[in-house]
Parts: structure tokens; sequence; C-alpha cells
């Protein structure tokens, strides 16, 4: 397998599991009824996935921005921000942190297994992660913010527009949550990537 | 040059971190629900239609 070709399917599987997880954390943080989720399995783990037909269209248009993103340079930290609906101001932040992909997988985990288990583990601790939050209150809305360079901005902001999707620098207010509490859910090595996953959260209570 | 380059305006300058969002806003909780109570109603509906 060419270079090229391993890169994407590295790129592939990070958004693919970073699919999963922004809709276990809409179902988690009730973002939107627990009636419009249906349980699935990935990674041989039950996960709750959204069947709202503009809700999975949104998420699937993040995740081919994500890639593309990816795929013109460095994307450092993806995080799905939760807003309070009448103030605009961010309540909480999962922070999924990924590293420079790895290279070395071909001959140390050719058939992905680790990878796999280390995305289960990953996905059964955020569906637990409820238990180390506050309280989710119903008057919230959410976004997402990935960390990149001006350089890959600019090179996928013309590829993004025309997907009719466009991604701008995200609202200074948006970007910092005062007094935040960091909570650490998750920390996984694979011979892909390394990625951790926190839990940024405001000081009052969401209810 | 250095307008029609952008690699080359980041090596002139720093090639700063920024975090992006999506311009377009995620659909609203109150016309998911909507959508739930339509699809609700029509499966009952289904139901009613099947057991008459």
């Amino acid at each position: 397998m060419s270079g090229h070709s391993e890169e994407k399917l590295n790129v592939d599987i990070i958004v693919e599991f970073l699919e999963v997880a922004i809709h276990c954390i809409l179902y988690n943080r009730n973002l939107y009824p627990q009636g419009v989720f249906e349980k699935k399995i990935k990674y041989n783990v039950p996960v709750q996935m959204c069947l709202h037909p503009d809700v999975c269209a949104y998420v699937g248009h993040i995740i081919q921005s994500l890639k593309l993103l990816l795929a013109e340079g460095k994307v450092e930290k993806v995080a799905v921000v939760i807003l309070q609906e009448d103030t605009g101001l961010p309540v909480e932040k999962f922070v999924f942190e990924v590293s420079d992909l790895k290279e070395k997988w071909r001959e140390t985990d050719p058939h992905l297994f680790r990878v796999e288990q280390a995305l289960r583990g990953f996905l059964l601790k955020l569906n637990v992660s409820d238990g180390l939050l506050m309280t989710s209150s119903t008057a919230t809305t959410w976004t997402i913010h990935a960390h990149t360079k001006d350089s890959t901005l600019s090179s996928a902001e013309e590829k993004l527009i025309q997907m009719d999707f466009p991604w701008t620098e995200a609202d200074e207010q948006q970007q910092k949550i005062p007094n935040a509490k960091i909570i650490p859910v998750k920390s996984v090595s694979t011979d892909i990537f390394d990625m951790q996953l926190y839990v940024e959260e405001g000081g009052d209570p969401l209810s | 040059r250095v307008q029609h380059e952008p690699q080359m305006r980041f090596l002139l300058s720093a090639d700063h971190p920024v975090a992006v969002s999506p311009c377009v806003a995620p659909p609203s909780r109150h016309n998911v629900v909507r959508w739930l109570k339509q699809k609700m109603a029509s499966v009952k509906q289904a139901r009613n239609s099947l057991s008459s």
C-alpha cells in the first residue's frame, strides 16, 4: 500500500470514530430528545446514533470537512462545544486531542485489532463520562471547533465552500470557558495515533 | 506573489494556530422534537389502521 493511501486510511479511521463519538455526546448530554436515537453496535460496543436526517447530514458534513482539513494539513484538536442556547456561551467542551499520525501499524498491528480495542475502550469510557459531569440542561445547543493552522484552513477553504459547508474562525467568546474545570476522560496510544479526551466544564451548574 | 500564493504568505509571516467552526448552525432541538412528534403520530396512525 502506498504511503498516501495508508495516510488516507488513518484519517478514515479517526474521522469514523469521531462521527460515532459526536453522536454519543449528543445523546449523553441531552442535546436532542432520546427518542431520536437508536442503539447500534460500533466497535462491538452499543452506542446511540441519531436518526434525524438533518442531524445525520450535519454530522456527516462535519466529518467530510475534518477529512479535508486532515488531508490538507494538521488538526490538533477537535472539540464538541456545548453552548447555552440563549447566550451562546460555552458551558462544556469535549476535547479530542489527536497526535501526529503514525506509520508503523502495518508491521505491528496489520489487522488493526489493537486499534479497534483501543477505540472500543474509548467509547465505553465516553458513554459513562456522564457520571463525571454536572447534569445537562435542555436549553443548550452545540458546535464543533477544529484547532488547526491558518495555512490548513486556507488550503481547504475553497473545497469547503464547494461542499456548501464553509468554516470560519470560531467566536472568541466560544473558545474559552471561564474558570473551567478539566476532567480527563480517556487517553489511548495506538499504532496509528495517540488520542486523549478531556472535558472542560464551566463552574456554574447547567441546570 | 504573496497575494496569489497563500503558502508564500505563511512562509513570510507565522502560520498561526486557529480554531474554526462551521458557519452553518446544527439543527435546532425544537425542529428535532417536532419531527419526532410527527413520526410518533404517523407510527400510531399506521398501527391503528393495521389493527382496525
